[in-house]
């Protein structure tokens, strides 16, 4: 998910939206192993899935951008968010898209990456994913080739969330792709480059009882090192103890980790106007098992979504900064954070357009 | 020249209008009657268009275009669509009919959308919803979104369950929330339930498609262009319309019958044309001493023919706002009648709202007063001929009528003529224009020959009338005679309803009785059975195609005949598409052929050849016949067949096309059916078989099943309600028409009075010169009759021979009601005598003294 995250924050939806849990209860045992591009293909059975892709880009002139891209199914529903961080003009800027399942509208291929809603889409040959973003001016298109193989998160890609028997997922992650592409904005086209994250999860979709919300991090570090780390918090503010994450490093196999072994520290926080939600803004992160001190920065502050369309959950997601060391040799980095529960606008608004 | 006209006016209008106020109140009436008329029709007409229009709005929303296929929109075929995300979106739609099962027994069009998506091109809001979201509802839940009217009509809160007949099959939806519409769908959006696309599709039985699809561009791209690109890329049978084709289409459905309407409210105009016409005649005859003494002293021809349009525009005037405030009160009632017939008729779902008076009023205002206006220019033309000298003297008018005669009669045989010529013409644009100018032509030579007719059969009767009844049998003739221009304009008003009336007593009896003997031969099935349609007494929505196995199965029946019907168009005009068993037709015949065909041949060799039956309306309108070819959108593209016969029907206007139900399902794959045929097995009770099957089907279809004889009983009842407007505009016609005549005569009873004072001082009774007066009278009504029997033959003529088959395709056999028509007629005769009694009381208590006293 996007930990939770991602999984809670469609679990989330999900949960709120709880016709759809009531309706879609039934989750599909645990797969017993994941195979690819199979399982980059969509898993109807599932009640609740969503391809997640974020990343930090620049452009020639070294201005920095970020991207979200995010696919949701849930049940015959099809929802999708689209944002832009324009780091150099300290702009932020989302869209989001809700269809019910339908050719030439909104489509999830099963056996393979090709996922669509409109004009929005993202699909994926062997190591090659192509994603195409419109905005009313923007047009956004990327060719993102993983760099590392896929990372299965918890046990072989079973991620537990919670103790109760629909509180897991399946959730498979690419920590690392390249990117290339471009951006047309204002009838001038420049080239883009960068890396990007990807995940990809399905599952019941129930947040566990007693979950306030969660923060979730996915850093990428100049070494080649990705680090993954969400936590699920209780509504006193501590983490339930399916928060974890995982360390990819330059080589060799990811390490997972406890979140008893994080220390966590928010540095500030960030008032939106809009919900009025408080958000940490700014963290200390530092793994003494791992020698690893980072800190986290937003590359812009405001990188709130208010969905009132779609999912209708309001969340921060937004593109940071990284710096920090490990092993006690300086180190930079870039990543997204996504924190939900701050708004207390969890709840769907969508009972009105 | 001001004060002057203000002179003249108070001499000739104002003054006598003071001194005899009646003579004004009835072409007054008559122009308010034919203006309200003409109003209330204009406005139901309108609210009709109006609401289509919306309803098509409500389903089409801002879309630019639309693309439907003969069995609607394959879902897969949307991916065609998805390059219109760079330019704009589009939105698949699925329509249907659900009836609800709540003591209204309505029926409403359910919209089935893509809820979370569709705001880009539908205009809708959630206005208040039960539990939670739901937009993301589960497809599955049969929840459905209705107005907060609708909620409130039909007694349901969100949450609340709401019982319906859909595709056939008792259902109970969740009402989800309430919904408003904005723009020019809300009104219609009132009436609607909106469901999710995929709930839609399967309470209707019909997964896998839509009916329609909605695109909407963005402003500034280029409507031409996508729609070529579109076009290109569309799979055969798919085709683009302009959203709001079904308006166009509906429309078109009923527009013959508003058309007939429009036509019999313009006659009640002409009535009272000619009673303003009489009215002001009646003036400048009266005032002919007055004429000549103001020439005498000075005045103009031009102040002279101002004066009298003057006195013909108050009358309109009057007469007009009168109307208005009277059709407003018309229209309500005309508006229940016709949206009734419509709803019953054409479009069970249709839900006629009274649109905006305003332009109704201001049509019917211009109709009125130009009516007036061109009522009185040729009396006013005839004033400005008053000679100064010889007028002063009373009785000299009616040389002058008498000399110009012979070019009337003349004029007379050439508008006949004429009329003759018209009535050949074919329908323009679908619409019998020519036969309508025929009618207006015969009403023309009427009023021309009337005079002729009046002074030939008032010298006939002279003859007659003074030995049968003695001094006021020839007096009355000679009255009759005498005003040869007054009377002429009352027996041309009286002859022109009551002969439309006579042609309109035809015309329906004809009709009905063809209808009645081709559904004797046609309905050969002892059971009909459709979906449970509420209070509507046509087909509501269909059934699923296992209902056809599920009734063949039970026992007492003999043999099932499925019969399916949808709409279909060809190059945009709406037809019936059907398909039915022709080994059914083979084995039991009964479908009527135009050549006098054999039925069951002529199907079995349709059904081998895979050949195609057609209706005679669909003949006519489309110019094809038998061992020709009909072409039809099929889900493949066009596909033309060769048509085996062309059958008679009466069941439609538009025209059907019916194909073999195999040949059907192999081409459209379109297995549902809108009806079931039932055969009973020989010594099986229908009524009986009726209801073991409505018990075997309890809880799994919710049918409506109509024996052979409830459905004749039904077809007939429907015929005659749709006809109830219609007699009710003749009936106001023809007594508007009586009134002309007691206004002739009470004007003559006025004028003559130096002639009734001069008879009775040379010794006339009263009784003598009332029985005069109403022998004036029969003569007038008599005349009129004589004169409406010609004239209604011709009418009826046009009616049944060139206006009927031109606007609804069929072919209808002469049945001549004589006893209604005489008693029609005997009516009319009784009430023109009747008309002469007032005027007869006038006439006989005039004081011999005082009346030669003015001379």
């Amino acid at each position: 998910m996007k930990r939770l995250a991602a999984g809670p924050r469609v679990a989330a939806s999900g949960l709120l939206l709880f016709s759809c849990l009531l309706v879609f209860g039934s989750a599909p045992a645990p797969a017993p192993s994941l195979a690819f591009p199979r399982d980059h293909g969509s898993h109807p059975a599932a009640a609740i899935e969503w391809w997640y892709y974020t990343g930090n880009l620049s452009d020639p002139a070294g201005h920095p951008f970020g991207f979200q891209l995010t696919f949701f199914r849930v049940g015959d529903f099809a929802l999708a968010h689209g944002a832009w961080t324009d780091g150099a003009r300290r702009a932020f800027e989302f869209q989001e898209k809700a269809h019910l399942i339908l050719p030439g509208i909104a489509e999830f291929a099963e056996g393979r990456l090709e996922v669509s809603n409109e004009d929005w889409s993202a699909s994926a040959r062997d190591e090659v994913h192509r994603l195409r973003l419109r905005w009313e001016k923007r047009a956004v298109d990327l060719v993102l080739t993983a760099a590392k193989p896929p990372v299965l998160q918890g046990q072989k890609g079973f991620s537990r969330k919670g103790p109760g028997e629909n509180e897991y997922s399946h959730y498979v992650s690419i920590p690392l792709l390249e990117v290339s592409g471009t951006l047309v904005e204002g009838g001038r086209r420049s080239a883009l480059s960068g890396t990007a994250w990807f995940d990809h999860e399905w599952g019941p979709g129930a947040l566990p009882a007693g979950a306030a919300g969660w923060d979730w991090f996915a850093l990428q570090l100049d070494d080649r090192s990705e680090l993954m780390l969400y936590r699920i918090r209780t509504k006193e503010g501590g983490a339930t103890p399916f928060s974890s994450g995982v360390f990819v490093p330059p080589s060799g196999d990811p390490v997972p980790l406890r979140w008893d072994e994080v220390r966590f520290r928010a540095t500030g926080e960030w008032r939106s106007p809009r919900s009025k939600g408080v958000y940490p803004s700014g963290w200390d992160i530092a793994l003494p098992r791992l020698s690893l001190a980072l800190r986290v920065e937003p590359l812009v502050a405001d990188q709130e979504l208010v969905t009132g369309r779609s999912t209708g959950v309001t969340y921060w997601e937004g593109a940071c900064r990284v710096t920090g060391q490990r092993g006690g040799k300086p180190l930079t980095g870039k990543g997204y954070a996504e924190l939900t529960g701050y708004s207390g606008r969890d709840v769907p608004g969508f009972t009105s357009r | 020249m001001i004060p002057a006209l203000r002179l003249v006016v108070r001499a000739l209008v104002t003054g006598p209008a003071k001194r005899h106020p009646l003579r004004l109140i009835l072409p007054i009436a008559g122009v308010a009657i034919g203006v309200a008329a003409i109003a209330a029709i204009h406005h139901a007409n309108r609210s009709v268009t109006e609401s289509f229009r919306q309803a098509a709005a409500s389903v089409a929303g801002r879309s630019d275009f639309t693309v439907t296929g003969p069995v609607g929109v394959p879902l897969e075929a949307l991916r065609a669509f998805s390059f219109l995300w760079d330019v704009g979106s589009f939105a698949p739609a699925v329509t249907g009919v659900v009836v609800l099962q709540d003591g209204t027994g309505e029926a409403a069009d359910l919209l089935g959308v893509d809820l979370a998506g569709d705001g880009a091109v539908r205009s809708w809001e959630l206005i208040s919803a039960a539990g939670a979201p739901p937009l993301l509802r589960r497809s599955g839940a049969d929840t459905v979104f209705v107005s907060e009217s609708f909620a409130r009509r039909h007694a349901l809160r969100p949450g609340s369950p709401m019982r319906v007949v859909a595709g056939g099959v008792p259902r109970t939806l969740d009402v989800g929330g309430l919904l408003r519409f904005s723009g020019v769908a809300r009104a219609a959006g009132e009436d609607l339930v909106l469901t999710d696309l995929l709930t839609a599709q399967r309470i209707l039985g019909r997964p896998g498609r839509a009916d329609r699809v909605d695109v909407v561009l963005r402003p500034g791209v280029d409507r031409a262009t996508v729609r070529r690109a579109l076009a290109g890329r569309l799979p055969a049978g798919l085709r683009i319309e302009a959203p709001d084709r079904s308006a166009t289409s509906a429309d078109r459905m009923v527009r013959a019958f508003r058309f007939n309407l429009n036509a019999l409210g313009s006659l009640t105009l002409l009535v009272g044309v000619f009673l303003i016409a009489n009215a002001v005649s009646i003036s400048v005859l009266r005032r002919r001493p007055e004429i000549a003494t103001l020439k005498a002293v000075g005045a103009s021809r031009s102040l002279i023919f101002a004066v009298f349009l003057v006195e013909g525009a108050a009358i309109g005037v009057a007469g007009t706002l009168l109307g208005e405030v009277g059709g407003v009160f018309l229209a309500r009632a005309a508006l229940r009648a016709i949206g009734g017939t419509i709803s019953n008729i054409y479009l069970p779902t249709a839900k006629i709202a009274g649109g905006s008076f305003a332009s109704p009023a201001l049509l019917a205002g211009v109709v009125g007063l130009g009516a007036a206006l061109l009522a009185t220019i040729v009396p006013a033309a005839e004033a400005t001929r008053v000679a100064p000298s010889p007028a002063m003297r009373a009785g000299s008018v009616e040389a002058v009528r008498r000399a110009r005669l012979a070019p009337r009669a003349l004029a007379a045989l050439g508008a006949l003529g004429l009329a003759g010529a018209a009535s050949r013409l074919p329908p323009v644009d679908g619409f019998p224009f020519f036969g309508f100018a025929a009618v207006g032509l015969i009403v023309a030579a009427l009023a021309l020959g009337a005079p002729l007719f009046v002074r030939l059969s008032a010298r006939a009767s002279r003859r007659v009338l003074g030995p049968l009844f003695g001094a006021p049998g020839s007096l009355g003739a000679g009255f009759f005679g005498g005003a040869l221009a007054r009377n002429g304009i009352a027996v041309t008003a009286l002859a022109m309803a009551l002969g439309m009336t006579l042609a309109m007593i035809v015309t329906v009896a004809s009709i009905r009785e063809t209808v009645r003997v081709w559904v004797e031969t046609t309905l050969r099935s002892d059971l009909w059975v459709k979906a449970a349609a509420g209070k509507s007494s046509g087909i509501v929505g269909d059934l699923p195609e296992d209902v056809v196995l599920f009734i063949g199965s039970l026992p007492g029946v003999a043999a099932v005949d499925p019969f399916r019907a949808r709409e279909a168009a060809f190059e945009g005009r709406p037809y019936t598409l059907g398909s039915g068993d022709f080994r059914v037709v083979a084995r039991i015949g009964g479908l009527p052929f135009l050549n006098g065909a054999d039925p069951r041949a002529t199907a079995d060799r349709a059904r081998r050849e895979d050949a195609a039956l057609i209706s005679e309306p669909f003949a006519r309108r489309f110019g094809v016949s038998s061992g020709g070819r009909v072409t039809i959108d099929t889900p493949r593209g066009p596909r033309s067949f060769a048509v085996a016969g062309v059958y008679r029907d009466y069941s439609n206007d538009r025209g059907t096309v019916m194909l073999d139900r195999e040949l059907y399902l192999s081409v459209f794959g379109d297995r549902r059916v809108s009806s079931v045929a039932v055969l009973a097995a020989p010594g099986v009770d229908p009524a009986a078989l009726r209801r073991s099957i409505v018990t075997a089907a309890r809880g799994r279809y919710a049918l409506s099943i109509s024996t052979n004889r409830e459905l004749r009983r039904e077809v007939l009842r429907i015929f005659d309600r749709t006809f109830a407007v219609t007699r009710g505009l003749e009936a106001i016609a023809v007594a508007v028409a009586i009134l002309g005549i007691a206004n002739a005569l009470l004007a003559s009873a006025v004028e003559r009075r130096r002639t009734f004072g001069l008879l009775r001082a040379i010794g006339a009774s009263r009784q003598q010169i009332r029985g005069a007066v109403l022998v004036e009278a029969a003569l007038t009504g008599l005349v009129a009759t004589a004169a409406s029997v010609a004239a209604g033959a011709a009418f009826a003529y046009l009616l049944l021979a060139v206006i009927n088959p031109q606007s609804f395709g069929w072919t209808v056999s002469l049945d001549v009601p004589v006893g209604t028509l005489a008693g029609a007629a005997a009516l009319v005769l009784a009430a023109s005598i009747l008309a002469g009694v007032f005027p007869g009381r006038l006439a006989a208590a005039v004081d011999p003294a005082a009346a030669l006293a003015e001379e």
